[in-house]
């Protein structure tokens, strides 16, 4: 599972466009991929030997967002994902994240992270991730 | 470029998910927005109540196109989506893909959730390798 940074977490108020979060790795064992399954109500014994790759979508954001301060008002608004490989359970997967863009309108932040993941021997995914920081006090519809 | 519109049917995935369900899901996927939880944060917010997970309800969606590609979904999936609405638990989600074409040899599909009362959760798209 992704550790959750000891150092101090960041500010998603002062992310610039290119700013690479330091990687990180993580496994991820059968119980819990089970446990993941159990919470998504989804039964395949696909993964009897392999992690979802949505899973490892998840955690790969969980791990991002354990590196910062989980403001008031953020919103995950869009995500995009390319699945290019498969992970065997307790197989050790790397997460590189960047940010793609930044940019603030009316107060609102707008922040695009993108991710890769990769295995010891090849790339296995590729995300996109949108997430809006909207002031307290300010109501914001998604569409 | 070959094209055609046979691209396989996804059969529509149905849930119900409540609290319960989003409490496990942040332990399963190590996400504990507060936002999620039965937390003051969550009282606070603009719905005054836990918002059930995004990736959460996307999960349906990868299920549903688990359930037709196989392992294929996993190392040649591909799915970009918008959220439109909050899930506010519980409520039952609808996951569908309606087949839109196969362009040399990916399958193309529009994708969208629903809540029971039509309420459009998410909407985007998605392509998978039908060989």
């Amino acid at each position: 599972m992704p550790e959750v940074a000891s150092q101090m977490k960041g500010d998603f108020a002062t992310l610039e466009r290119g700013y690479e979060l330091a990687p990180f790795e993580f496994r991820v064992s059968a119980a819990e991929v089970q446990a993941y399954l159990d919470a998504t109500g989804e039964v395949n014994e696909l993964w009897d030997h392999s992690v979802p790759p949505l899973a490892l979508g998840a955690l790969a954001l969980g791990g991002l967002m354990a590196r910062f301060e989980t403001p008031p008002g953020l919103v995950h608004t869009g995500q995009e994902f390319d699945f290019t490989g498969d992970v065997a359970i307790d197989e050790t997967v790397e997460v590189r994240i960047v940010v793609a863009s930044g940019s603030e309108r009316r107060g609102v932040l707008m922040v695009v992270f993108e991710t890769e993941v990769q295995t010891a021997d090849a790339q296995i995914g590729r995300g996109r991730t949108s997430v809006m920081l909207v002031p307290e006090g300010l109501e914001m519809e998604l569409s | 470029m070959t094209t055609s519109s046979d691209a396989p049917a996804v059969e529509p995935v149905t849930r119900l998910i409540d609290q319960p369900r989003i409490n496990s899901y942040a332990e399963g996927a190590r996400d504990f927005n507060p936002i999620h939880l039965e937390t003051p944060e969550a009282a606070a917010s603009q719905f005054g109540r836990p918002v059930a997970h995004g990736m959460l309800v996307l999960a349906l969606l990868s299920e549903a196109m688990t359930n037709t590609f196989g392992r294929r979904w996993a190392t040649g999936g591909h799915l970009k989506v918008r959220w439109r609405a909050p899930a506010l638990p519980p409520v039952t989600v609808t996951a569908r893909a309606e087949p839109r074409r196969v362009a040399d040899g990916i399958a193309s599909y529009e994708v969208s959730c629903e809540d029971e009362h039509g309420t459009v959760l998410l909407t985007g798209t998605a392509r998978a390798p039908i060989d």
